[in-house]
């Protein structure tokens, strides 16, 4: 095989990862619209967005290294910073709406979190007294 | 030789993460694209073994990174994470599944 | 051929995007607002990432840390902000 023909073949695969990636974005915003409450919107948002973000990221630092003859090394550490800080960033923001009492969805199966959270609510009031 | 193994503990929790990335993740979006959502959402409690800080944010942010579940909180003595799942099945025990994986690959990288 | 694909993905994101909106538009709550920005800042930088791709440039690479520190931040300051009052708090004791 011509390696002309090769080249295009990769670099046609390269773009379907990115593609593949545009599409998890796309049905993680679906997901963003349709579920019920914010935790499970932050499930969608947080992480299936994350998923293709990923994708599109590591398909583009592939093309740049492959065809470019370039490692990005900015690209890598963008990769490494969006792993990082999208598991933190969703923790925070469930917390934070957990505390500021957003209420579960009412088809939730149970809350485990509920008693735990009102007891650290009392002692913070006896503690501000 | 021991640096070696715990070098084979890393790459195989990074293994085991990004598979587990990945099947959930697909689950998640298959239950988004569903016609009606059918997700029994719901907080569970873990009690977990892992005793220092660096252990337990490793796992609480392994556990947020995989869809379908989301660390919501964990007890001031950091021995219980408590975590929101998207789909909570009676028949099977999720904080178990969890703790055998997870927790079990954590301790092989950090002892 | 890439070009066409690279295109399409890029249209998709934008999409993506405009479906984050409609959340942070009508979200119920302060924190459905916050993720769905979250979210934005993070196809953003996707996009940016896309566009280097089809002009074969590595000159918005930059722009990728930038948004996306930015966002992480943004994300953090507000999500302490709906859980305390507060974002910054002076004082040792916790």
């Amino acid at each position: 095989m011509n390696p002309e023909l090769m080249t295009k073949i990769a670099e046609i695969l390269l773009g379907v990862v990115v593609l593949l990636g545009a599409i998890i974005a796309v049905i993680s915003a679906l997901g963003l619209i349709r579920l019920q409450d914010v935790y499970l919107r932050s499930h969608a948002a947080t992480k299936s967005a994350t998923l293709g973000v990923l994708f599109i990221l590591s398909g583009v630092f592939l093309y740049f290294w492959i065809f470019q003859h370039h490692f990005s090394l900015k690209l890598l550490l963008g990769i490494l910073f969006v792993f990082l800080t999208s598991p933190v960033a969703g923790h925070l923001n469930a917390r934070a709406a957990y505390r500021s009492g957003v209420a579960l969805w009412k088809g939730s199966v149970k809350d485990a979190l509920k008693e735990t959270a009102q007891n650290e609510r009392r002692e913070g009031e006896q503690k501000n007294r | 030789m021991r640096m070696l193994r715990k070098v084979w503990a890393i790459v195989k929790l990074l293994v085991l993460f990004n598979k587990e990335l990945l099947v959930s993740g697909i689950a998640v979006l298959i239950e988004v694209i569903r016609p009606r959502i059918k997700v029994r959402p719901g907080i569970i409690r873990l009690d977990t073994e892992l005793k220092t800080d660096f252990e337990i944010t490793l796992l609480a942010c392994l556990i947020c990174l995989t869809p379908g579940t989301l660390t919501l909180d964990v007890s001031r003595d950091g021995s219980t994470l408590f975590i929101h799942a998207m789909n909570i099945n009676e028949s099977e025990d999720l904080a178990a599944q969890i703790k055998n994986s997870f927790e079990k690959a954590i301790l092989e990288v950090t002892r | 051929m890439m070009e066409t694909i690279l295109w399409i993905a890029l249209g998709l994101l934008a999409v993506a995007i405009l479906g984050c909106l409609y959340r942070l538009l009508l979200g119920p709550s302060i924190a459905d607002r916050i993720a769905s920005l979250d979210t934005i800042g993070i196809l953003l930088l996707s996009m940016v990432a896309v566009i280097g791709m089809v002009n074969k440039t590595e000159a918005y690479f930059d722009l990728i840390l930038v948004i996306g520190i930015l966002t992480f931040i943004g994300t953090t300051a507000m999500a302490r902000y709906i859980e305390r009052g507060i974002v910054l708090e002076s004082g040792a004791d916790d």
